[in-house]
């Protein structure tokens, strides 16, 4: 492990140190001319040497006899440099050169009886050696540059997840904007009624305060009148300032049952006047779930307001909520004029929508499946044209809660 | 003085509690349903004077209860029952999506937006009873 992490270290040393761009390794790049002069010294040194061509001093002494073969491995120097910094191209032609530099002594000056033999294994061998740290620089070299691109772009791929995380997420802010001001007409004619009672009754009080006849009771009971009505009218509003702040994704255990509630006090008044009928079957023992309770109340309104929309003749609409298998479910169900099969299709699909200008843009499905699909949810439909359809959020129980209910209901079947 | 039975249809029990206290110091007898149906059972049951309407409710809305009132031969006897619609704005006929002529058609006798003056809830109801 260590060894090779210090091996791992030297190679990539070795390869900072070397030139990085195409044009050091070119013809004018300093590091040609190093190899030329250390081959010309390599050339120089050894007919010195192996010919006795000037068998002068201090040639001509013991040491060079004696250490004659390094020279042939001198050679080896400029190769290996070469193909360092050339690489393939590099190692072949200095072999090439060693190869023309040792054949006239072998073929010339030989004292031995084949001739050609030595300087060729020598030849082969640089070249093999050169060759192999070509191919295995030139691989070092690829694997690290498809690693720091494999990287930037694993990198450039989490910052567009994210940015997508981050749109989707405005998204999702920007069709409960939507929403809002589907349900604002109604909500604002909601608030005005408890408004208009409590200046009715502030207007008797004045009357009653300046009259002759002055009852002190008279005044706190159009006082009490005006607290209950305005407190109504201010948790109408806080309802819906709450529902249309933007809030960062946030899972928290949630009882299902309170955000039906909520979203039905939020867009229920839109079924007023529509002769329609809003029947709630909550189921009370439900679970809690890990879930963003926001973005479900908004799924529940997105069903609601769909459902109020698709019955302008009136009907019924009946919201309940239920366990099944390991799915927990909150079923919309309304008696309209359904889906046809071909728009069962594209259901889901943004920007598809059957509404008139002006009253949807057709990202209110696309964006609670989305929802649904973020807490590993679903969305199933139903729909027989002419008779209604059932939207069905089905959020998956917690584990925990199902092995419970299997290991009682194992007890159960022993005893 | 025969007290007159004056009918409030509305859903919104802080509208009822206003009218209420607005008629309260008149010779009239209040009484109050909270959507349409119970609204028409009561007229036949208690053969109002006035009908005071709200037009956004659940189930029926105002100007449906208005309409059967005054054109379903099962309240041919009740026709002539003045309505006050209450409303919030003139026209919330477009809200509710009704035609022009079909908002003609269940005309009531008088108008009077939310929030009224406690002056005019009381001449227009005067004045309403005392036209029949």
């Amino acid at each position: 492990m260590t060894i090779k992490s210090i091996l791992r270290n030297m190679v990539t040393k070795t390869i900072e140190w070397l030139p990085q761009n195409e044009t050091d390794r070119g013809v004018r790049s300093p590091h040609l001319w190093i190899i030329v002069v250390l081959l010309a010294l390599g050339t120089f040194t050894y007919y010195v040497d192996q010919t006795q061509l000037i068998n002068v001093p201090p040639f001509n002494n013991a040491f060079f006899t004696t250490v004659h073969d390094i020279h042939r491995t001198l050679f080896l120097i400029p190769i290996v440099y070469a193909a360092l910094l050339f690489r393939v191209r590099g190692s072949l032609i200095t072999s090439f050169v060693f190869l023309c530099v040792v054949l006239p002594r072998g073929l010339l000056f030989s004292p031995y009886s084949e001739p050609l033999l030595r300087p060729l294994v020598f030849v082969s061998f640089a070249a093999f050696i050169s060759l192999l740290i070509a191919t295995q620089l030139n691989r070092i070299e690829t694997e690290t540059r498809a690693r720091t691109e494999l990287s930037a772009a694993y990198q450039e791929l989490k910052e567009s997840h994210q940015q997508l995380m981050e749109s989707q997420e405005q998204l999702i802010h920007a069709e409960k904007l939507t929403l809002l001001g589907e349900i604002s007409a109604s909500l604002a004619h909601e608030a005005n009624n408890p408004l208009s009672a409590a200046l009715v009754f502030a207007k008797l009080l004045t009357r009653e305060t300046t009259s002759d006849n002055f009852s002190k009771e008279g005044a706190l009971d159009y006082l009490s009148q005006i607290d209950s009505a305005l407190t109504r009218g201010i948790r109408l509003i806080q309802n819906f300032v709450a529902f249309g702040r933007q809030s960062p994704p946030n899972l928290r255990p949630v009882d299902i049952n309170d955000i039906v509630n909520q979203a039905l006090a939020l867009s229920a008044h839109s079924a007023k006047g529509q002769n329609i009928e809003v029947i709630k079957e909550l189921n009370p023992s439900l679970p809690k779930v890990m879930a963003d309770s926001d973005q479900l109340q908004q799924v529940c309104i997105n069903l609601i307001l769909n459902a109020i929309q698709a019955m302008p003749e009136g009907g019924r609409l009946i919201i309940c909520t239920s366990t099944n298998g390991n799915w927990l479910k909150v079923e919309v169900q309304d008696t309209g004029c359904g889906i046809s099969l071909e728009n069962m299709r594209k259901l889901f699909t943004p920007f598809f929508t059957t509404k008139e200008k002006g009253k949807g843009v057709g990202l209110g499905l696309a964006v609670c499946q989305g929802i649904m699909q973020r807490h590993q949810g679903k969305i199933e439909v139903q729909s027989k044209e002419g008779e209604g359809s059932t939207f069905t959020a089905c959020l998956p129980l917690p584990p925990k809660e199902h092995e419970e209910k299997a290991t009682t209901l194992g007890k159960g079947g022993e005893s | 003085m025969v007290q007159k039975k004056i009918l409030i249809i509305d859903d919104d029990p802080s509208i009822i509690a206003a009218v209420k206290a607005v008629l309260k110091g008149g010779p009239y007898n209040v009484f109050e349903a909270f959507n349409g149906d119970d609204g028409l059972r009561k007229v036949v049951e208690e053969r109002p004077d006035l009908i005071i309407l709200d037009v956004i409710m659940p189930g029926k809305h105002g100007f449906a209860v208005c309409k059967e009132l005054k054109t379903d031969p099962k309240y041919y006897f009740f026709s002539k029952i003045p309505v006050l619609m209450l409303t919030v704005y003139p026209d919330d006929r477009e809200k509710i999506g009704l035609s022009m002529r079909e908002g003609m058609e269940m005309e009531a006798e008088d108008y009077l937006q939310k929030p009224f003056e406690p002056d005019e809830l009381l001449r227009r109801v005067n004045r309403l009873i005392e036209g029949t």
